[in-house]
């Protein structure tokens, strides 16, 4: 069964982890614009950052078989500083016509700030100018319902977003619903003690059904391991699910939401009214 | 508004007593582990203040949640540690 890891930060890996990925079967993966573990000094690094995952990572993993794209974005967590992020918006274009930038990632909030927010809509205003795929960082714990809720209320009052262009990602119990009933997609992260547990996603599937929706390991330098993804697989086929199901939730969906970039170069297996009957 | 219907629940293929079997254990060491991190918090200095902290009274009402409430209890609990929404 082929794997595609739509969300993990391989700048923060080491090759080893690409070992392990490509024999867990891992096809493909996404690496979305985020924080460094320390605000950056100047848009420079930002520029260098963007350079690195849109040039170095997708050679590294093409060592391994492994597709890696990139998403684009100044992150969340510095977007306080609206006069840096302004400067690094203006030039977020140029990397979004490399060859494996799928569109405009992590966007969001982190603390639910006027100027994270002020970021996030003149972020979506871009994807909307250059007809960008968007990936959307909701917050974490405490933050995370009302985060999510601030986004979802601007995105459905916008008027020319489509909803099946969007992801939203670290869904929990809480949030999964409003997200879906919108149209949006909604991805789950595997993290350990933040956010998702296998089992808690494999439970999310069977309560909402395997249509819009995605899993990822969301690897960083915390305490985080790409073979998440891959034990949230065997927790399903623990649990007796069959495995064009589980190939629909790990290889397929990614397929159905990131095809619709013309970069990303994996097709899906089966027609998705076929795979989500 | 996406042009394909929500698909129903994922019926989970094994039973209440099959998932049981598979669980228990999982659930009995998660239990202990709460109750042991309360009891080593407890017997440290300043242990009998601590039980005040509003961080031990949201477990506690986590705690109600799991014994009395029905099916939804991760998200009840998930709500119950969110700021609330203005």
């Amino acid at each position: 069964m082929k794997v595609i890891e739509p969300h993990i930060h391989m700048i923060a890996r080491t090759t080893h982890d690409y070992e392990r990925m490509a024999r867990m079967h891992t096809v493909a993966c996404c690496e979305p614009a985020f924080w460094a573990g320390y605000d950056r000094t100047s848009a420079r690094a930002f520029h260098d950052y963007f350079t690195h995952i849109s040039q170095f990572e997708p050679k590294r993993a093409a060592q391994y078989h492994i597709q890696h794209y990139c998403w684009i974005c100044i992150n969340p967590k510095e977007a306080n500083d609206l006069s840096l992020s302004r400067e690094v918006i203006s030039f977020i274009p140029e990397f979004l016509a490399a060859p494996t930038a799928l569109g405009i990632g992590e966007i969001g909030l982190n603390l639910n700030t006027k100027n994270e927010m002020t970021i996030f809509e003149e972020q979506v205003e871009l994807a909307v100018k250059y007809d960008q795929l968007i990936w959307i960082h909701t917050p974490h714990l405490k933050d995370k319902l009302k985060g999510t809720k601030m986004m979802l209320d601007y995105l459905k009052g916008h008027g020319k977003i489509k909803p099946e262009r969007i992801c939203f990602d670290h869904c929990e119990e809480h949030t999964i619903k409003m997200i879906r009933d919108a149209g949006f997609w909604a991805a789950m992260t595997i993290y350990p003690v933040t956010k998702n547990s296998p089992a808690r996603v494999v439970d999310a599937i069977e309560i909402y059904g395997i249509d819009h929706m995605l899993v990822d390991a969301s690897g960083d330098w915390g305490p985080s391991d790409p073979g998440t993804l891959h034990d949230a697989i065997f927790e399903m086929r623990k649990r007796g699910h069959k495995e064009p199901v589980i190939e629909t939730v790990f290889y397929n969906n990614p397929c159905y939401f990131l095809g619709q970039c013309e970069k990303f170069r994996l097709t899906p297996d089966r027609p998705r009214e076929e795979a989500w009957a | 508004m996406n042009s394909f219907n929500k698909q129903a629940a994922l019926t989970p293929p094994k039973n209440a007593s099959e998932l049981l079997d598979i669980y228990f254990l999982d659930i009995r060491s998660a239990l202990l582990e709460s109750a042991a991190a309360l009891d080593r918090i407890e017997r440290a200095a300043g242990g009998k203040d601590i039980l005040d902290d509003p961080r031990i009274q949201d477990l506690k009402r986590a705690c109600n949640i799991i014994m009395d409430g029905k099916n939804n209890r991760s998200e009840q609990i998930l709500l119950l540690l969110s700021h609330p929404l203005e």
